[in-house]
């Protein structure tokens, strides 16, 4: 409790005087004497935000009050309104009138607004003390000292924790969480290392297999014509629905754009030079096919190629492919 | 010819120090003893900050698992600190990048900042990566393409001795796969790249974004960014980050009002705890 207690002077009360309205302060109380004294106390000095406290403004005559004063009005004083909610009295009286009838208590309930608010400031007051010239000079304003307080912010207010289940219910694993992380980042030679060993491993594979096996090596080239690889199909299938001749003629045309439908052996051995194929592939061919023109035109061609030619046909499309 | 399988296995193996095992025993128990008093929210919260401050203790020591990360995120969220979780759940995903618990929290989080209505300035960048696709750059992803490319090679090579049709096919194949993993591959390096050299960053509160590193420049746009904002960070010049928005939108904000995840390891360099 914080008492503090201004100026007390001892002087005999004057008679009554009618204050004047001249001059009148805004904070005048409403007590005349000769002299008043004004003492503030709070209680508490320490609180929270918007928490209570009580202000007692102790009014006190000194030698005799002509009239009593009326409450004292705060939400009117300099520092009040902005730092305090101030509830309102229902009565102007005083709370407490000492037995002698020269001391007045006010008591007043303030809530801090902010925490910022560092104290209660000075109450000032004004009295009439009657018998001075002019009239208007008889009014003389007290002021309390002001009170520190220690305003403390208020709390956060709790609201209900507002979260899924599937947060709360997380399963926490703490000797997981001390293994290192799942997947470290790797190195980008990494993915250097993972293109070229595969790719160089089954190239060294291939090179050796071509070394070991060079016939395996040509008849895997010769698979590589769609129109060789047709043509033997017909050949070893030998269902008759294709002569021999007309089915080398048809690989030639989709092979090397052979221009005519029933070549002689002449026109087919032009091609294959202009073609640039082995001497030994167009000797071949030209003999291939004076030997089906001799069958043709023999009238063995409809019963579909004899074994020998047949096989002197693959033959011809080997010698081909492998030249190419 | 590889050594991280047995590094790997030896570190999976490698007993936690006595220490570490008990901040991280207390960070559990600080956490259930948060979900035991739910009906104390105030009591709660408290118990999952100390839950978050142990397991960022757990960090600092070098412990780097995408379950700690998202644990941590959970601790915080629950704990009020919103901005914290977000940070910690992408750090976990940066980690993990098909941690389907951690985008799930990472998406309910992000709802609940208090954007701006209207316009679509600091919301978070929209991810367009699957999320169940795992991070490529790594012994799972590196794997996969090595046996793409053997595939693919061996594939190839039995067509070119063989010529037999399928295998050709099955090569185009296995090169096609590889070549796309290899693509996942880069852009994820390319991602990580990107987190080491401008780390994400999210503000911790509102804080307006401006045109230079002082309170004298005048903010870029009237409203402030939400705690909760998630950019990049571009440069630091004393007190001051200079941040970039996934909307492209570049500005300054004080650091005290940011948190930045600038200790995102490079998981290749993350130690096991020690």
């Amino acid at each position: 409790m914080i008492v503090v207690v201004l100026g007390w002077i001892g002087v005999a009360a004057p008679a009554v005087d009618e204050p004047p309205l001249v001059g009148q302060p805004a904070h005048f109380c409403g007590a005349i004497g000769a002299r008043f004294g004004i003492a503030v106390r709070a209680e508490p000095t320490e609180l929270t935000v918007e928490e209570p406290l009580r202000l007692t403004v102790v009014l006190e005559a000194a030698g005799g009050a002509a009239r009593p004063p009326r409450r004292p009005r705060l939400e009117t004083m300099r520092g009040f309104a902005d730092r305090f909610y101030i509830e309102k009295n229902p009565s102007d009286d005083p709370d407490r009138v000492h037995p002698n009838g020269q001391r007045w208590e006010f008591d007043y309930r303030l809530r801090p607004k902010h925490p910022d608010v560092p104290a209660i400031p000075r109450v000032t007051v004004a009295y009439y003390r009657p018998g001075l010239v002019p009239p208007s000079r008889g009014y003389q304003t007290i002021a309390s000292e002001s009170i520190p307080l220690r305003v403390r912010p208020r709390p956060p207010t709790a609201a209900a924790i507002d979260a899924p289940a599937f947060l709360l219910e997380e399963r926490l694993e703490p000797e997981r969480w001390l293994r290192r992380a799942p997947w470290p980042s790797l190195d980008p030679s990494w993915l250097l290392a993972a293109w070229l060993v595969p790719a160089g491993g089954c190239l060294a594979w291939y090179g050796l297999w071509r070394w070991r096996h060079p016939e395996a090596a040509w008849r895997a080239r010769q698979r590589r014509s769609r129109a060789a690889r047709q043509a033997l199909a017909a050949l070893r299938n030998g269902d008759g629905r294709s002569a021999t001749g007309d089915i080398v003629a048809d690989y030639l045309r989709q092979r090397f754009d052979l221009p005519v439908a029933e070549p002689t052996p002449e026109e087919v051995a032009e091609l294959l030079r202009r073609q640039g194929r082995s001497e030994e592939a167009v000797a071949w061919a030209y003999e291939f096919f004076r030997r089906w023109d001799e069958r043709r035109f023999a009238g063995g061609a409809a019963a579909g190629a004899p074994p020998d030619l047949a096989a002197d046909a693959a033959q011809l499309i080997a010698l081909l492919e492998d030249g190419s | 010819m590889t050594t991280w399988p047995l590094s790997l296995m030896l570190s999976l193996a490698a007993p936690a120090d006595d220490t570490t095992m008990a901040l991280a025993v207390q960070a559990v128990h600080a956490f259930q003893a948060g979900t035991e008093h739910l009906a104390d929210p105030g009591r709660a919260r408290q118990s999952f900050r100390e839950a978050a401050q142990a397991m960022e203790q757990l960090r600092q020591q070098g412990v780097r698992h995408p379950a700690l990360e998202r644990a941590l995120g959970n601790a915080w969220y629950l704990a009020g600190n919103l901005p914290r979780a977000i940070l910690a759940y992408r750090r976990g995903l940066s980690l993990t990048p098909d941690d389907r618990a951690a985008h799930r929290n990472l998406a309910y989080v992000r709802e609940q900042v208090r954007y701006p209505d209207g316009g679509t300035l600091g919301r978070p960048p929209i991810d367009h990566r699957p999320p169940w696709l795992p991070r490529l750059n790594s012994p799972l992803g590196g794997a996969s393409i090595l046996a793409a490319v053997t595939v693919g090679s061996v594939a190839l090579t039995r067509w070119r001795m063989t010529r037999r049709g399928p295998l050709r096919a099955v090569a185009a194949l296995a090169w096609l796969a590889a070549s796309l993993l290899t693509l996942g591959w880069l852009a994820d390096a390319w991602q990580q790249g990107r987190d080491l050299e401008t780390p994400p960053v999210v503000l911790a509160t509102a804080t307006p974004l401006r045109w230079g590193n002082g309170l004298a420049y005048p903010p870029k746009v009237a409203t402030e960014l939400p705690a909760g904002t998630e950019a990049r960070l571009l440069h630091r010049r004393g007190h001051w980050l200079l941040i970039e928005l996934s909307g492209g939108e570049v500005g300054w904000v004080p650091a005290t009002a940011a948190l930045v995840a600038d200790d995102l390891a490079d998981p290749a360099r993350a130690s096991p705890a020690p």
